[in-house]
């Protein structure tokens, strides 16, 4: 009963004019596609004269990545992907001082051996004017689980020319790192810990002419749990932390060029005082009907965490942590991928090049972290459709 | 600032504008004058009167006009000698990304180019695809808006009852 | 004063034509997309998520990570 009043008045909905429409950004994919990526990145060394103890070495990673699309009917679709992640290298402890009492770093002795395994299912359904998505995912390695499930729409209103979105989702993770427990090397370690994050994001774009789209949109993230990093010397960090995201987007293309710019910036604060600021520059360059060139250029600047110190103190009580991703920096990303097409297929390769520094930074920085990251990375990638 | 400005007060007129409202069935379809895509050839509508035309308007850059392709040949090779007549109207801006397209996805019908989108306004489309059913007499007796492999048995039956009559 | 704003609003309106459904043809562009899920797309999201102290986007994420 209750489905035929639903329909009854989803069907006196479609009649009302401007309903009945369909438009190209709510369709479900007609062909099954695959994707595939490799992609390795070297974080560079750490540098010498700023490493107190341990292995300069820091992580090598490798990325394989494999998508899978297939329509489900005229209305619906799937998509699958599967992520696996290896990583070797030595990675930061904590910060302490040298001879000239100047903030290095205390690297992990041994080199560590870690691979994770992603997996995550999205399912669309499409409407006349709205579609549905649900989404699940798993990720897995050997000291952290997560399990996260997301709801999330878009509606076209307007003759589709504005369209509103939205989204919740939900991660349960689940600490437990190694070398912990009474017998082991770090009795102090903590054993099995949890963590939820609750995500809700809210938007708008809307088109403003034949070449120009906008969008706004708000992302308010909290976590709970454990949210220290147990490898770290010392870290104490509160159990809450609530993030907001204010993105603004634009989409112009040229018809002269052929070519899209695309820009990316997000405004964010969080609740242990980081402020940062992102701009994403990407130029589409299309070389006839096969090859795209695309350059990037991505800039990022963040204040530091209240609880941050630049060096650990074994004396030092209450919340503190000094790892570099909660310390006062900047940072700067510069990249090119190649995308050729041949009839279904296409093949892209990338390069980029990530720079972190406290001398990027917005706001002058009195101590540098000395484990900030460097990292160049590669990748391939391969594309089909059947 | 201003330019802000501009583009909110944009966003505000444009969410209040009026619905579009195309030609509807029953009105009398309106006439044009295209040429095709392979031979430059001039085709009017009202040198079709007399027999049924599903007319179609398509773009290389949607992809459901593409799965409305292999449908449209069917019924073509299907109907041809039954007084019945395909016009796909062709409303890329640079008509070099229709005939991209059409070296792919071939079709066999009658294509025509409207880079100047004289046809679509006329027509008042809602949405691509919009196809148009219109009898024997030039009148539009089906508008079908957008396109699902589905559809295809509706306006098979369609063509089937207005060649019939 | 209504007469200026009424002029105003009409250059306005002048440089915001509304789009009809045939004059998508840039704006369909895989390129013109707010959120690409390309591959690429989510391995960058979730290399500066393990890298930064910021994090969100404008659609939801997938899980956490260890990203020590």
């Amino acid at each position: 009963m209750k489905n035929k009043t639903l329909m009854a008045l989803t069907a006196a909905a479609l009649a009302l004019p401007g309903m009945n429409q369909k438009s190209e950004a709510s369709e479900a994919i007609t062909d099954f596609q695959w994707g595939y990526q490799l992609t390795t990145y070297q974080e560079e060394d750490s540098v010498k004269n700023k490493t107190l103890l341990g292995d300069v070495e820091r992580y090598d990673i490798q990325v394989h990545q494999l998508q899978f699309a297939s329509p489900l009917g005229e209305q619906r679709d799937v998509t699958l992907n599967v992520t696996t992640e290896t990583m070797s290298g030595a990675s930061p402890m904590g910060i302490g001082r040298d001879a000239n009492n100047k903030s290095a770093v205390i690297m992990s002795g041994a080199s560590i051996d870690e691979s994770r395994q992603d997996y995550s299912a999205n399912l669309r359904q499409f409407f006349k004017s709205s579609d549905v998505a649900l989404s699940v995912g798993y990720s897995i390695e050997d000291d952290y689980q997560a399990l996260s499930a997301g709801l999330s729409g878009n509606k076209h209103v307007n003759n589709d020319l504005t369209t509103l979105s939205g989204g919740i989702s939900l991660s349960s993770d689940g600490i437990t790192p190694v070398e912990s427990g009474v017998n082991d090397r770090f009795p102090e370690r903590i054993d099995d810990e949890p963590k939820v994050s609750r995500t809700l994001f809210a938007g708008v774009s809307q088109i403003i002419n034949r070449s120009l789209a906008v969008q706004l949109a708000v992302n308010v993230t909290s976590h709970s749990g454990f949210l220290s990093d147990p490898y770290k010397l010392r870290d104490q960090r509160p159990e809450s932390r609530d993030q907001w995201s204010f993105i603004g987007k634009i989409r112009y293309f040229s018809r002269k060029l052929n070519a899209a710019l695309k820009v990316d910036a997000r405004w964010y604060n969080d609740s242990w005082g980081i402020n940062a600021q992102t701009v994403d520059l990407k130029w589409h360059q299309n070389i006839g009907q096969a090859i795209k060139v695309i350059p990037t250029f991505r800039y990022y600047s963040q204040s530091q965490a209240n609880f941050y110190y630049s060096s650990d103190d074994l004396s030092r009580t209450g919340f503190q942590s000094s790892d570099y991703r909660l310390s006062p920096y900047g940072a700067m990303t510069v990249g090119i991928k190649w995308i050729t097409k041949f009839k279904d297929w296409s093949l892209s390769l990338a390069w980029e090049n990530y720079q972190s520094s406290a001398s990027l930074a917005l706001k002058p920085v009195s101590v540098e972290n000395p484990a900030l990251v460097q990292f160049t990375r590669l990748s391939f990638g391969l594309t089909g459709k059947f | 600032m201003k330019n802000l400005i501009s583009v909110i007060t944009c966003i505000v007129i444009l969410s209040i504008q009026s619905t579009v409202y195309a030609v509807s069935v029953g009105e009398r379809a309106p006439i044009f004058n295209l040429t095709t895509f392979e031979s430059e050839k001039r085709i009017n509508l009202s040198d079709y009167r007399g027999k049924v035309i599903l007319l179609d308007f398509w773009a290389s850059w949607c992809t459901s006009c593409r799965q409305a392709f292999p449908v449209l040949n069917s019924f073509h090779h299907q109907f041809k000698a039954k007084d019945f007549k395909i016009l796909a109207i062709n409303v890329d801006e640079d008509p070099k990304d229709g005939k991209h397209f059409l070296r792919r996805y071939s079709a066999d019908f009658t294509v025509l180019s409207d880079p100047l989108a004289i046809t679509p306004e006329k027509y008042q489309l809602k949405a691509m695809p919009m196809s148009f059913i219109i009898d024997r007499d030039g009148i539009v007796r089906k508008v079908k808006v957008g396109f699902k492999v589905t559809d295809k048995i509706s306006l098979y039956r369609d063509i089937k009852m207005m060649i019939k009559e | 004063m209504s007469r200026y704003l009424l002029i105003a609003s009409l250059v306005i309106v002048a440089g915001c034509s509304p789009v009809k459904a045939w004059q998508r043809g840039d704006l369909s562009h895989q390129e013109m997309q707010f959120n690409g899920d390309s591959l690429d797309a989510r391995l960058n999201s979730h290399i500066y998520f393990s890298k930064e102290g910021a994090s969100g986007e404008a659609s939801i994420g997938g899980g956490g990570c260890g990203c020590n």
